[in-house]
């Protein structure tokens, strides 16, 4: 899969690339990983911490089984320059990228990396589910913009919601096979340093089943969610947000 | 809803170190571990995150600020434009870890990025001709320092060594 030709944008909106990958282990996961990943990844990643992490929902497959939760330990590793984060907990490594994005190319790099290095710790015999989220933060200019100044209608962007001046938020999530699903938020969220609130455009593109472990498969799985996270962005963009993207003027 | 579900669970149960390792086939996990934009605590190094996250959001308000400033005509279309560019090259720079300037509109179509931490000051003023112009001041020693500057070229190591005093 190569992916296909995209812009590049001197101001993008993007607040946030959320990459996770969730894999089975030929054994079971052992605590002492967390550290011996940090070994090999210091010198670009020296810091690390435990993140509060969030509660993980157990959903009972068998009838009279229970369902249950638990609070995953979630190591954080900080890049030492660039804006980039990965997180490992059990059986899952994700790659955050923060502000500014710096492109898919460098994006695609540093999962092939985190993904490298783990497996210098780990030996991954499956990947299970691949998820990779693009979130999109947009500020509003004044109180009584409407959202189609920076977006348009689409397969994944209700027309309802623009009915709405404010209070709006709208969420589609499909299964496009068995395999593949897509969720996507569009709402309004308050900012501490924008009085007008944001608009966020949140879109997850997820695959979920047993894949191989190898690199250029996780690429391109990830190339493949990241062409169609393309597409969702770019057939709700409108000119004014094009204009934003660019930084010109009319 | 996952609070109800977990309400609703017979039999909730936590462990100390985290994923239930024996019994995780028996499971299918739902949930994503949340964005960090989403989970940003406050606190200090949480506010460094915040920063980094609002930065974007930062530039989008400069950008509608210079909008309506052309709306008005107190600025043509075409210093904007430079004005966009010159702060993509100093934030590119620095980084990505310079603040968004404050920016104001001159009576002659000028405009001025200031940049303000404790005693430093700092300025670039953009020329409708494309001309732009750095300035320095300490208001503790009165060190003042300035330079002029052809937007689009690159930016000067003196300039450069001012701009990291008000890095994130």
């Amino acid at each position: 899969m190569t992916s296909i030709n995209h812009p590049s944008y001197p101001f993008p909106t993007i607040q946030e690339v959320v990459c996770e990958v969730r894999f089975r282990l030929d054994k079971s996961w052992d605590a002492s990983f967390y550290s011996e990943f940090l070994k090999k990844i210091e010198e670009q990643f020296p810091t690390f911490e435990p993140t509060a992490a969030p509660v993980i929902l157990h959903i009972n497959e068998q009838p009279g089984e229970a369902a249950g939760f638990s609070v995953p330990l979630v190591i954080r590793y900080k890049h030492s320059s660039r804006n980039l984060l990965l997180q490992l907990s059990e059986n899952r490594i994700v790659v955050n990228a923060l502000p500014a994005y710096p492109g898919w190319q460098q994006v695609s790099e540093d999962i092939r990396y985190a993904w490298r290095k783990l497996c210098e710790v780990v030996r991954p015999i499956e990947i299970e589910r691949i998820g990779l989220r693009y979130i999109n933060s947009i500020a509003r200019s004044a109180e009584d913009e409407p959202l189609g100044r920076w977006l348009a209608p689409s397969d994944y962007v209700p027309p309802a919601i623009f009915q709405a001046r404010r209070e709006f938020a709208a969420q589609i999530s499909k299964r496009l096979t068995d395999e593949d699903r897509i969720t996507v938020k569009v709402f309004e969220r308050t900012n501490p340093t924008n009085r007008f609130g944001d608009i966020v455009f949140d879109i997850d593109r997820i695959i979920e089943k047993n894949m191989a472990a190898d690199e250029s498969s996780l690429l391109e799985n990830t190339t493949r969610l990241h062409n169609e996270v393309w597409n969702v962005f770019v057939s709700a963009k409108t000119d004014d947000l094009e204009r934003l993207l660019q930084g010109e003027f009319l | 809803m996952i609070l109800n579900a977990i309400k609703e669970s017979p039999m909730p149960y936590m462990t100390s170190s985290g994923f239930h390792a024996a019994t995780a086939k028996k499971y299918r996990v739902d949930s994503e571990l949340p964005a960090i934009s989403e989970t940003i605590a406050n606190n200090t190094e949480e506010n460094r995150l915040l920063a980094i996250l609002t930065a974007p959001s930062g530039t989008q308000k400069l950008h509608h600020y210079l909008e309506a400033a052309i709306k008005t005509r107190d600025v043509e279309a075409k210093t904007a434009t430079m004005a966009m560019k010159v702060w993509r090259v100093m934030s590119t720079l620095s980084s990505n870890k310079l603040p968004v300037p404050d920016a104001g509109v001159c009576p002659d179509g000028q405009l001025l990025y200031t940049w303000s931490k404790s005693e430093h000051h700092f300025e670039l003023e953009i020329f409708p001709s494309g001309l732009g112009e750095f300035f320095y001041l300490n208001r503790l020693t009165d060190e003042m320092w300035d330079c002029e500057y052809n937007i689009g070229d690159s930016i000067p190591d003196e300039a450069k060594e001012k701009l990291n005093l008000f890095s994130l």
